[in-house]
């Protein structure tokens, strides 16, 4: 069984990040996070869904790499106590989107390369549209953009300047 | 697979299930749900051959189930209340289930070791939650291909019910069996099971896949700058809410069309709330006890 490391940004403890969601199977979560899997099942919608989020933000964050098997439907079920049929759903659901691709007879693996910026954009104005909800402001979130880009903002202007 | 056709059953005068009709594909994981008293438990009693229906018939691998020996080897029935002799304990209890079953010694040392439980101490002394474990070990050692589970979360606690889950998933992978488990624990059953039947009125109200039944279905709760009424919203739900100026709304549909049309309303907040199978569940069940 492969491991992986655990990147949960915030709530660790099982504390929710985003208005509106709700903690749900506590105690299935702690078992996760004792597997190491640190699995964060939000119940925001389908158990199946959560899995596909949750190595999305794997892939995106390359914890898991190109090329990384994921485990096997049946192992992942077994390690969780969910329905095979759960796992296998989510897995159609992240090949659908080009987050990885099945060899016969072999198993799951992540595709990075192909990655398209659309799902990415999507999930990253629903958050946008969450923290405009809560009372932040356009110019507040430009500055935040700006500083996480500090870097790429100033290559940018060298190879102006160039 | 499992069928069962126009079957009532009676107790006395009074009918618990009416002309009831229902099949379990092989390979699935069944939840059965449904308030105290609907005929969870009389189902499962007719399915394991212990109940004789008055009526219709029920076929396992299309054989009929009742008297018939041979089909019941390959059936395991644990009870909602799991009878045993006095003096038992669990390697006594073991020995005496060898002479039904195919029974596995190294799967049921598996889940004893992983419950912790012990073999020589007699079984009046377990709490009801360790005789529960001891049976559900004693069921996966028999390696039936039918599994028939009334109300097998009670009394196990958060982590025995993880345990539980997992070996469930184990044996039927394994064997190819299939799992009818009644339960009040929506939460666990909406982990482990594919396919789900509701049992009101004496009769299957609804029943399918479960991952399909939560598909369209979305929860939001709403806030207004003012308060706001069902004929407000100018689209169908399925449930509504409201305490003033907040409101809670269960719609089925297109997600993204329901939050267009919601923000036509001019909300101030917005919050999607899961569904999940309780959800459902009661929102079903409304109005079969009265208020509080």
């Amino acid at each position: 069984m492969v491991r992986y490391t655990i990147i949960n940004t915030v709530g660790t403890d099982g504390t929710v990040d985003t208005v509106g969601t709700r903690l749900r199977r506590k105690h299935d979560f702690r078992a996760f996070r004792e597997m190491g899997m640190g699995f964060r099942l939000k119940g925001i919608k389908n158990i199946y869904e959560e899995i596909a989020e949750q190595y999305k933000s794997y892939i995106r964050a390359g914890v898991m790499r190109d090329g990384e098997k994921l485990p096997s439907c049946r192992e992942l079920a077994i390690e969780m106590g969910i329905n095979p049929n759960t796992v296998e759903r989510a897995y159609a659901q992240l090949e659908q989107e080009g987050f990885v691709y099945t060899v016969p007879k072999k198993g799951v693996f992540v595709r990075f390369e192909n990655q398209n910026t659309q799902s990415l954009a999507r999930d990253a104005r629903a958050q946008i549209a969450g923290f405009r909800a809560a009372g932040l402001t356009a110019k507040q979130l430009n500055q935040i953009v700006k500083e996480v880009f500090a870097e790429d903002i100033r290559k940018e202007e060298r190879n102006d300047r160039d | 697979m499992i069928e069962i056709k126009n079957v009532t059953k009676r107790y006395g005068k009074i009918a618990a299930l009416s002309d009831f009709n229902l099949s379990v594909k092989s390979g699935s994981i069944f939840g059965l749900v449904g308030i105290n008293g609907a005929g969870k438990s009389t189902l499962l009693r007719l399915l394991a051959g212990v109940f004789r229906a008055e009526e219709g018939e029920i076929f396992v691998d299309g054989e009929p189930i009742f008297e018939n020996e041979k089909k019941k080897k390959e059936i395991f029935f644990l009870p909602d209340e799991p009878f045993y002799l006095p003096g038992m304990n669990g390697e006594r209890m073991a020995d005496l289930y060898k002479a039904f079953y195919n029974f596995d010694q190294t799967v049921f040392n598996t889940c004893i070791a992983a419950y912790g439980l012990s073999l020589k101490a007699p079984l009046r002394t377990f709490s009801k939650g360790m005789k529960r474990q001891l049976f559900v070990s004693l069921a996966f050692a028999a390696q039936p291909k039918y599994l028939l589970l009334d109300e097998v979360f009670d009394g196990l606690d958060p982590a025995a019910r993880l345990v539980f889950k997992r070996g469930l998933v184990d044996l039927l992978a394994k064997n190819g069996g299939t799992a009818v488990i009644s339960s009040h624990s929506l939460r666990e059953l909406e982990d482990i099971c594919d396919s789900y039947g509701v049992i009101d009125g004496k009769k299957i109200m609804s029943s399918g896949v479960l991952a399909d039944l939560l598909e369209d279905m979305y929860k939001f709760q709403i806030a207004f700058n003012k308060p706001v009424l069902k004929e407000d919203l100018g689209f169908e739900c399925v449930s509504f809410e409201s305490s003033g100026r907040i409101i809670k709304i269960v719609v089925r549909g297109k997600r993204e069309e329901y939050l267009a049309k919601i923000d036509k309303l001019k909300p101030l907040i917005v919050d999607e709330v899961p569904v999940d199978f309780e959800e459902f569940f009661i929102s079903e069940m409304q109005g079969r006890y009265g208020a509080i």
